[in-house]
């Protein structure tokens, strides 16, 4: 039943990244402006210029067909040209990856113990003090924008109060994002802290329905000491919706990177979006959004067979 | 979100109009003697050190000369090659000998006749001659992809150069151009030899490019065989993208960079006063309201001057640029030797509702077109949809995305942009001719191109003068920018680094992004 249950995830994915493919495609085109005047750039430009440019790109032909060998392209690996800079739409999609991917890593690495730990308190201490102060600071982080806390984190640790931090995530492009992880750190805390309310909240009403069932008080009146009734008995009952949970916040997080690595001047693949768009440089936005659609599907996907395996009446369905 | 594909690029060509008779007589300043009054002023300049600086740019950016346009190509090809001119700091706007030895017009200027420097080395070791010269000429003009100097260089015809000698190149031009000599100076007239590589690019510049990645940075390290004996200085220039102006200015705080240009005027009060030079370049650099002339109600000269009578100036330049900027007059290229001394317009609402009644236009309505590009375009149109309110019109101010705003350039009513500064001689043809690829409003004054062209055909400096005289007359009494002021540009760098000289004849950033002569120490 399970195995139908995620083929049909699967099929419903693809189904998905299709249609992102062709809104992405008719989003892009119905832009104001040809392409290729813009890309000539608009001083002394003649007709002939962009004639030439324009079927070197392919602009001349039909959508359908320019659509047709956009995907072919995507699916065999060949992403094309950037239009902008010439260098391979691969090429640039690579590093800004590794860029983002070690920014996504590092966060989650943050953020995701602290969750659990604050939102297991706050459900344990629940109506005192600790929690009252955890959902005061939740709210008020999840009512500022990500690139305030952005700002807010450079004046407090780069710029202003103290100097421990870079302001600006300027990665040298010649050296791999692994040795400059002083780099990330600023940008990292700014995810982690726009996106932590939520998995908190998450975990803390987790913990507090598990913390109240049946089988809590059982062992509670076994004489269950409660330090093993926590992590015994409930926090491993309460592991599904928290995985769940923490993979709708690395979904929110793939677009939250977009503001932070603004902010940050972080190289990864937000920031190549936002400059993409405001170049035109189609191939490279094109790419980028259906590898973000693409990372969405995927997660999804994981998570559900995560949850399969943390949940042992799901895990026996699996067999 | 800063998009600052510069339009000033497009009119960036060139020197000054009044190196006319230095062009002619072919001497006088020597580079190295200008270079080491103004670093001797700041102190005794040593040598060493990294400058790092941090500019707007994307991977749009380039390091192939001949097609750089943004700020961000310009700083970057300025260091790495040379053109057969400099563009001096000071006014009154002029050009010196860099590669060139000599630029001769005859006297009709149809002909000039270009000698080049002995003894100077490309960074692969390669000679610099006569055939690098026509190589790059070719290049410039290739009617298939042509270069950014193409339009300046009109009168080049690419298939009658001459090479006379190993040094010296003869230009037979198509019509007279007696601005020949002043045409070169900036990155998209610099030099580069015959096997240019643009996957390896060379030149004979004070920096050798080390890597480069476009969006991101560019390493530049010191050319020990530079022609200009003493410099450079520096022993490495990291260029830095950004895209956005906040960041920069925290990673200048935070001593990521060292320099950053063209800084927005509200980001100065982050600056401490310790620690940091905040430099203004005060330039003829204009953001005007430009007003369609070829249709209503633009297209009446009385409404056009209406317009300019519904400006308060100084109120503009307090709250558009935070102070920063001069009173215009309606006149572009302040720079120029001949620009007039006419009596400054003000703000004068009777006159403009006179002058509206009268055309037939009470209680106008118009559409402001405007784009958040070059710090101030949008704040400048919505202090004039206030001021025009006092004179009974309604001004909506529409604001797009520069990627819009670009695609619909030219055919905006009503509407304002940036522009470099120039010389009336250099600036003239790209907006104000009616062929001019640039000519946003479109301008078609007949009698106005008559005088430009008996300017071109004249080499006496005198002449030259007189025409120049008449065409400013002429923007005054009729023209289609509402000119209310020139903008002052802004950078600031640490204090650790000298020799940055404002460039109050162009405008241009950090000393004109000229690192040869920035020391540290």
């Amino acid at each position: 039943m399970l195995k139908a249950i995620l083929l049909r995830r699967l099929v419903g994915g693809i189904f998905i990244l299709w249609l992102v493919s062709v809104l992405v495609f008719a989003a892009i085109h119905l832009l104001p402006g040809n392409a290729a005047t813009i890309l000539v750039g608009r001083s002394d430009t003649t007709p002939q210029e962009v004639a030439s440019l324009t079927r070197q790109l392919g602009l001349d032909q039909p959508l359908i067909a320019q659509y047709g060998r956009w995907i072919k392209g995507l699916v065999t690996g060949n992403w094309g040209t950037s239009l902008v800079s010439s260098l391979q739409v691969s090429y640039i999609v690579r590093t800004r990856l590794e860029n983002s991917g070690a920014l996504t890593l590092i966060s989650m690495l943050m953020l995701s113990p602290l969750a659990v730990i604050i939102g297991t308190v706050s459900a344990i201490r629940r109506n005192r003090a600790v929690d009252h102060v955890t959902s005061l600071v939740t709210l008020c982080l999840s009512a500022v924008p990500a690139f305030a806390i952005g700002v807010m984190v450079i004046y407090l640790f780069a710029t202003n109060v103290v100097h421990w931090l870079p302001a600006a995530s300027i990665l040298n492009p010649d050296e791999p994002v692994w040795s400059q992880l002083n780099l990330v750190i600023a940008p990292a805390i700014t995810v982690a802290l726009a996106m932590i309310p939520y998995p908190i909240r998450m975990v803390r009403a987790t913990m507090i329905e598990v913390l109240e069932s049946d089988y809590v008080m059982l062992a509670r009146l076994k004489g269950v000491p409660e330090r093993r009734v926590i992590f015994r008995h409930a926090l491993r009952n309460g592991l599904g919706p928290i995985i769940q949970s923490l993979a709708l916040t690395l979904l929110f997080l793939s677009g939250g990177i977009i503001v932070v690595e603004t902010v940050f001047s972080y190289p990864g693949v937000g920031y190549a979006l936002v400059q993409g768009v405001s170049q035109r440089d189609i191939p490279v936005v094109q790419t980028i959004v259906v590898l973000l659609a693409t990372f969405c599907v995927v997660i999804n996907l994981a998570a559900d067979l995560a949850v399969a395996f943390a949940t042992p009446r799901l895990r026996t369905a699996l067999r | 979100m800063a998009h600052n594909v510069s339009r000033r690029k497009f009119l960036a060509i060139g020197g000054g109009l009044s190196a006319a008779f230095l062009a002619a007589c072919a001497s006088s300043t020597t580079p190295a003697a200008s270079t080491s009054t103004s670093t001797a002023a700041a102190g005794t300049a040593k040598r060493g050190g990294t400058l790092r600086v941090g500019s707007i740019g994307s991977t749009a950016d380039i390091l192939d000369t001949t097609f750089s346009s943004t700020d961000i190509d310009q700083q970057r090809n300025q260091n790495v090659y040379d053109s057969l001119k400099y563009i001096s700091a000071d006014l009154p706007y002029q050009t010196e000998y860099a590669l060139a030895e000599s630029i001769e017009l005859n006297a009709a200027a149809t002909m000039a006749t270009v000698r080049l420097r002995p003894g100077v080395e490309f960074h692969n070791g390669k000679s610099l001659t006569a055939d690098d010269l026509i190589f790059t000429m070719r290049r410039i003009l290739n009617a298939n992809k042509p270069g950014k100097a193409a339009s300046s260089f009109a009168a080049v015809d690419p298939g009658n150069l001459k090479k006379l000698d190993a040094l010296t190149v003869r230009f037979n031009l198509k019509s007279p151009d007696s601005l020949f000599a002043q045409r070169w100076g900036s990155a998209s007239t610099n030099i580069v030899p015959t096997d240019f590589n643009p996957a390896k690019p060379v030149g004979t510049g004070p920096f050798k490019v080390q890597s480069f990645t476009p969006g991101s940075r560019s390493v530049m390290v010191r050319n020990p065989n530079y022609w200009m004996s003493g410099e450079p200085y520096l022993d490495e220039i990291d260029i830095i993208d950004f895209s956005d102006n906040t960041s920069r200015v925290a990673a200048l705080l935070s001593g990521q960079v060292d320099a950053i240009d063209g800084v927005d005027p509200s980001d100065l009060k982050q600056i401490p006063s310790g620690g940091f030079v905040t430099q203004v370049t005060k330039s003829g650099f204009y953001q005007p309201i430009t007003m369609r002339v070829d249709m209503a109600p633009f297209n009446d000269v009385r409404v056009r001057q209406a317009f300019r009578l519904m400006v308060d100036r100084p109120q503009m330049i307090a709250q558009a640029y935070s102070g920063y900027g001069q009173v215009a007059n309606d006149m572009p290229f302040p720079a120029d030797p001949a620009y007039p001394d006419l009596s400054q317009r003000v703000q004068d609402i009777p006159q403009a509702k006179s002058l509206l009644k009268a055309a037939g236009h009470e209680g106008l309505a118009v559409t402001f077109t405007t784009t958040p590009e070059n710090g101030g375009l949008v704040a400048t149109a919505q202090v004039f949809a206030q001021q025009a309110a006092a004179a009974g019109v309604k001004v909506t101010v529409s604001n797009l995305t520069p990627t819009s705003y670009d695609a619909g350039f030219k055919n905006w009513p009503f509407t304002n942009g940036y522009w470099a500064a120039n010389t009336l001689g250099l600036g003239y043809p790209g907006r104000f001719l009616k062929s001019g690829g640039l000519n946003d409003s479109h301008w078609n004054d007949p009698a106005g191109a008559a005088l430009y062209a008996d300017l071109l055909k004249t080499t006496d400096p005198a002449k030259q003068n007189t025409y120049a005289t008449q065409l400013f007359q002429r923007f005054y009494d009729q023209g289609p920018d509402i000119i209310h002021s020139f903008k002052n540009n802004i950078d600031v760098y640490s204090s650790k680094f000298h020799g940055f000289q404002p460039f109050n004849s162009t405008g241009w950033a950090l000393g004109s992004w000229r690192y040869r002569n920035v020391w540290t120490g």
